[in-house]
């Protein structure tokens, strides 16, 4: 090749395949370097997550990884005065100075009460929380964790009941078949969501081939601006709505899959005057009713002829009805009128596309693939974020979610999947990862460790609590944020009798002070309360500025090592037919500066902790269940070993794929595939698994939970009637707010180009935010702004009755619900160290409420606000 | 290219049209003619953290190349990835879009995917009345 003058000659030119870490969706990329810099990121076309496909956000890496504001050192706070506002004074320090202060102020922790210790985690990071996490806190004896997404960005309703439901974290429809999606404030299939760029291409196709979409949203999200129809609907009142559609299809239709109901669902159990179940006095099994045979049975006697759904009948003198009559009765007070007066939706509206989904439904019909006939149900009701983010998530979500297990529509063709799919048999050489559902002694499914701290069903067992979040006490809890960022936490820690205070924090990437909920609530009621704070981190954020004292240079995801990104398999594979990917990350470029490797360093500390033995343990145990099957024996790290992080990698690998497959063969192109079954995707039919449409465990749950708070003198501290077998809608505290003063409704949307509070930094990322009208402004309907003499780009500030408020300027626009704003992302923010991000869009966050009042007292989860 | 001084704006015989930043003066006259706004005038390569930030390998990496392809004081615009097209890839945006919306391909042969599409999705281009029969085409909401 001829050079011209000038040029210079390329020594290297190389691509490396990896997995983008921008988001937790986790696709498959590849980079390429030339001459030592990592100039361009791109999809792998190898990698199930993806398929060669990526979003801007996986594009903008490189800018990421090259940001001059990263954190390159350790760096220990000069003032020794915490808060926001604070000038954190921060010095550069040496690796050895940094650890050996960790080291000496864990050492004291674990000599006193090493219980005093709480990790904190990002989302955005999820496959490395899953080791240095798991194995640090088991190793030095803690349970206290908290995962930053947590907070008002997290699904803990949303992914409780679809762990009961559908064995998933998620569920997204089977855009390969699908006819009808029902979408309730979520925008999985045009950006955001799980598994994003694979189901913009999936609901692309759909949408092409005809796949009608109706949107429930307050505002004209871009789903619903691509959907067939918007409709505006109050925000937190989803739930009224979808009951209102049950009630219109069981009880005006009669619309029901009769047989998916007698065989995949509760639905035929008797339920006794007393709610609970008619068990058999021998087996202690529930029982159904032969209408046949006109007799008792347990629910799996082989002799059954047919199951009665419909009618109460006399069991040993106690007049007993089955779940499915209870549900469908219950429906009926949710008439559409009642629900037009709540949700601000049309009851001639909520009939008509009741009727359209039920109808869509095909009850009855099937379709052959792969040679394998299968129940065939083209209609999909989803939610996530605008469903769940408000007081009373879980049955809101489970509301929505009931209207597919009526007409049969879940985890068959066509119909609402489980993302992932929760159901693997594992690569073929080796039959790992493997992992499938199973029935309990009441024949409902239980999830194996796919749903990780999600694992829904059974409950678990309420006892005394020993966390700062009372976790432990609630059977329906996955993260309880509000109980500690309460400002009554001393009084509830007393009341309850927890014996330590907070010591040390240990963070991994979460800005909790932006995340959460109020930034100075949440900093002065919890965050301040800990006396020792270190942060990994690869920028400098809130967080840090205001509570950490040590601040250690991670690494970021193009930089390390991670032996399992996509399993276990939550967020990244597309659904329906196709690949499983296993994918690992590794750097594409060697650390920079003095940045090192988040689980290189929690490994270091527990061997310098002489913990290390513990360490390796936690996680040997972790693995039959999160990736899928026992380890073999010599894959099992052994005690008093000295392992480096990458032979901890290559183990597990090789364990998962055969011995010679580890670490070397998955880095060839970062990932490693095999053909996705039939009956693993649309596994209802093909496994013998039954999923509660009658949820009878609550009120047993309820009972303990009670118990365990009259104990202690709170019996009153929630009110627990709402942990019960049938779903209702409850409003949200601001429903309730019966003054003229505050007005309007805001909520928070995810804009598409912007992870949590992660990518504002991110100058790519920030030019396109800038660009588009509404990513950092305040979406107010014309006439609202017209009533209050407001123009566009004008400045305001938005106040809630507690008396907290925040600051940003409005965009007018026909596409929101009048009563409504709409603020996206989780933007807003002030650290001087991020001065892309500083000043950009809106912090809603501060807007959220922390304290019991705010707190959902069920189901699900004690968590959350509205 | 009618208003371009010293025809650095160019159409090729595929069609494409090209700035030729060794011509180019910047006078912006096609930015101002331009009836789609599809000309921007970059002045100077700025940096994206500040001038007080020493070029991070990216930013160097991309300056060289902005320079090579587009130069600084000059006009610029979309050429459809012309040297991507010269080594038979498609441009840039047609593997970045993650719902596969867009199509390039050969107007002159009817048989060609684009020109197919155009005849089946109703496609169209934006505002014909100027008469520039622009080779961008839009197919229509289904």
């Amino acid at each position: 090749m001829a050079l011209e003058k000038g040029q210079s000659v390329v020594k290297e030119d190389v691509w490396i395949g990896t997995s983008c870490g921008q988001c937790y969706c986790q696709c498959g990329v590849r980079a390429h370097r030339v001459d030592g810099v990592v100039i361009r990121v791109e999809g792998n076309p190898k990698a199930a997550a993806g398929q060669g496909r990526i979003c801007p956000k996986g594009v903008a890496g490189p800018m990421l990884l090259y940001d001059p504001y990263r954190v390159n050192y350790p760096l220990k706070r000069g003032n020794p005065k915490k808060g926001i506002g604070v000038d954190p004074q921060w010095q550069r320090i040496s690796w050895e100075e940094a650890m050996d202060t960790i080291v000496e102020k864990l050492r004291e922790t674990y000599k006193k009460d090493p219980r005093a210790c709480l990790f904190q985690a990002t989302t955005t990071q999820t496959s490395e929380i899953r080791f240095a996490v798991t194995g640090f806190m088991k190793a030095f004896g803690f349970t206290n964790y908290w995962v930053s997404g947590g907070g008002v960005h997290c699904g803990n309703g949303a992914h409780f009941m679809n762990g009961i439901m559908h064995a998933a974290w998620s569920i997204v429809p089977d855009f390969q078949h699908c006819n009808y999606v029902l979408n309730f404030g979520c925008s999985k299939g045009h950006g955001a969501g799980h598994v994003a760029v694979e189901n913009a291409f999936q609901a692309a196709d759909a949408r092409a081939r005809g796949c009608r979409t109706v949107v429930f949203d307050p505002f004209l999200s871009a789903q619903a601006a691509k959907g067939h129809e918007w409709v505006p609907i109050r925000v937190g009142t989803d739930g009224a709505a979808a009951l209102a559609m049950i009630n219109v299809i069981l009880n005006e239709l009669g619309i029901y899959d009769a047989e998916y109901i007698k065989l995949k669902t509760n639905g035929s159990y008797l339920i006794k005057p007393d709610g609970f179940y008619k068990r058999d006095p021998k087996t202690n099994k529930p029982m159904i009713w032969d209408r046949v045979e006109g007799k008792a049975k347990t629910f799996d006697d082989p002799s059954i002829v047919d199951y009665e759904l419909l009618e109460s009948v006399n069991v040993d003198g106690e007049t007993c009805t089955p779940a499915f009559r209870l549900l469908k009765d219950h429906v009926k007070s949710y008439p559409p009128e009642k629900a037009e007066k709540i949700t601000g939706v049309p009851a001639s509206t909520l009939r008509r596309i009741a009727k359209e989904f039920a109808e869509e439904a095909r009850i009855g019909s099937k379709i052959v693939i792969d040679g394998k006939e299968i129940p065939y149900r083209p209609v999909a009701a989803i939610f996530f974020r605008g469903a769940q983010g408000h007081v009373n998530s879980g049955w809101t979500c489970l509301s929505i979610d009931l209207l597919n297990h009526i007409v049969g529509a879940a985890d068959t063709v066509g119909s609402s999947l489980g993302l992932g799919p929760p159901n693997s048999h594992g690569y073929p050489d080796t039959g790992k990862p493997n992992t499938v559902m199973y029935a309990d002694d009441d024949g409902l499914m239980v999830a194996k460790g796919w749903v990780y701290d999600h694992k829904a069903y059974p409950l678990h067992e309420p006892k005394a609590p020993t966390r700062l979040d009372l976790h432990d006490m609630f059977p329906t809890s996955i993260y309880n944020c509000f109980t500690i960022c309460s400002p009554d936490n001393e009084k509830l820690w007393q009341q309850f009798k927890i014996p330590y205070r907070p010591e040390i924090l240990i963070n991994f990437g979460s800005n909790s002070v932006m995340t959460n909920s109020n930034a100075e609530a949440i900093t002065e009621n919890y965050l301040k309360k800990f006396k020792f704070v270190f942060s990994f981190d690869i920028y400098l954020t809130e967080f840090t500025d205001a509570v950490a004292d040590i601040v250690l240079p991670d690494c970021c995801f193009l930089e390390r090592y991670t032996p399992a990104v996509t399993f276990p398999s939550i967020f990244s594979h597309p659904q329906g037919l196709g690949n499983w990917g296993w994918q690992i990350r590794q750097p594409v470029i060697e650390p920079m500066y003095e940045r090192r490797d988040f689980n290189e360093i929690m490994l270091e500390l527990a061997k310098r902790l002489g913990i290390a033995d513990k360490y390796y343990e936690a996680l040997n145990a972790a693995v039959p269940t999160r990736y899928g099957g026992p380890l073999n024996e010599e894959n099992k790290l052994k005690p008093g070993e000295d392992y480096t992080w990458q032979e901890i990698c290559d183990r597990l690998i090789r364990d998962r794929f055969g011995p010679d497959k580890g670490l070397e063969y998955a880095k060839k192109d970062g990932v490693i595939t095999w053909p996705k079954k039939v009956d693993e995707i649309y596994w209802k039919w093909f496994l013998n698994v039954r999923v509660p449409i009658y949820f009878e465990f609550f009120p047993v749950g309820r009972e303990k939970v009670k118990k365990i708070a009259e104990q202690f003198g709170a019996g009153d501290m929630l009110d627990w009637s709402r942990l019960k077998a049938l779903p209702d809608w409850y409003p949200c505290p601001t429903h309730m707010y019966d003054g003229t003063e505050y007005d309007l409704y805001p909520f928070y949307w995810r804009a598409v180009m912007h992870t949590n509070s992660l990518t504002m930094q991110n100058p790519w990322l920030d030019e396109i935010a800038q660009q588009d009208p509404y990513a950092y402004t305040i979406q107010i309907h014309t006439e609202t702004a017209k009533k209050k003499g407001l123009q566009d780009l004008d400045w305001v500030w938005l106040e809630n009755p507690e008396g907290h408020r925040v600051k940003g300027q409005v965009r007018l626009t026909e596409g929101i619900e009048p009563q409504h704003l709409a603020i996206a992302a989780c933007a807003g923010h002030w650290t001087p160290f991020q001065p892309i991000a500083k000043g950009k869009g809106v912090f809603f966050n501060d807007l959220v409420e922390a304290d019991l009042a705010h707190t959902d007292p069920h189901p699900v989860h004690a968590v959350r606000g509205s | 290219m009618k208003v371009c001084p010293t025809q650095a704006t160019q159409q090729r015989s595929d069609g494409i049209v090209t700035v030729d930043k060794d011509l180019c003066v910047g006078c912006k006259y096609c930015a101002i003619a331009c009836p789609y706004g599809a000309r921007n005038f970059v002045e100077k390569w700025t940096s994206y953290f500040g001038d007080d930030q020493p070029l991070s390998p990216l930013e160097e990496y991309g300056k060289k190349k902005w320079i090579e392809k587009f130069g600084e004081g000059t006009s610029t615009k979309c050429d459809f990835c012309v040297e991507r097209v010269e080594k038979g890839l498609k441009p840039a945006c047609i593997p970045g879009c993650p719902a596969n919306a867009r199509y390039f391909g050969d107007l002159d042969d009817p048989e060609s995917e684009v020109s197919r599409l155009i005849k089946t999705e109703r496609g169209f281009q934006l505002a014909p009345e100027f008469g520039t029969n622009p080779r961008v085409y839009y197919l229509s909401p289904r």
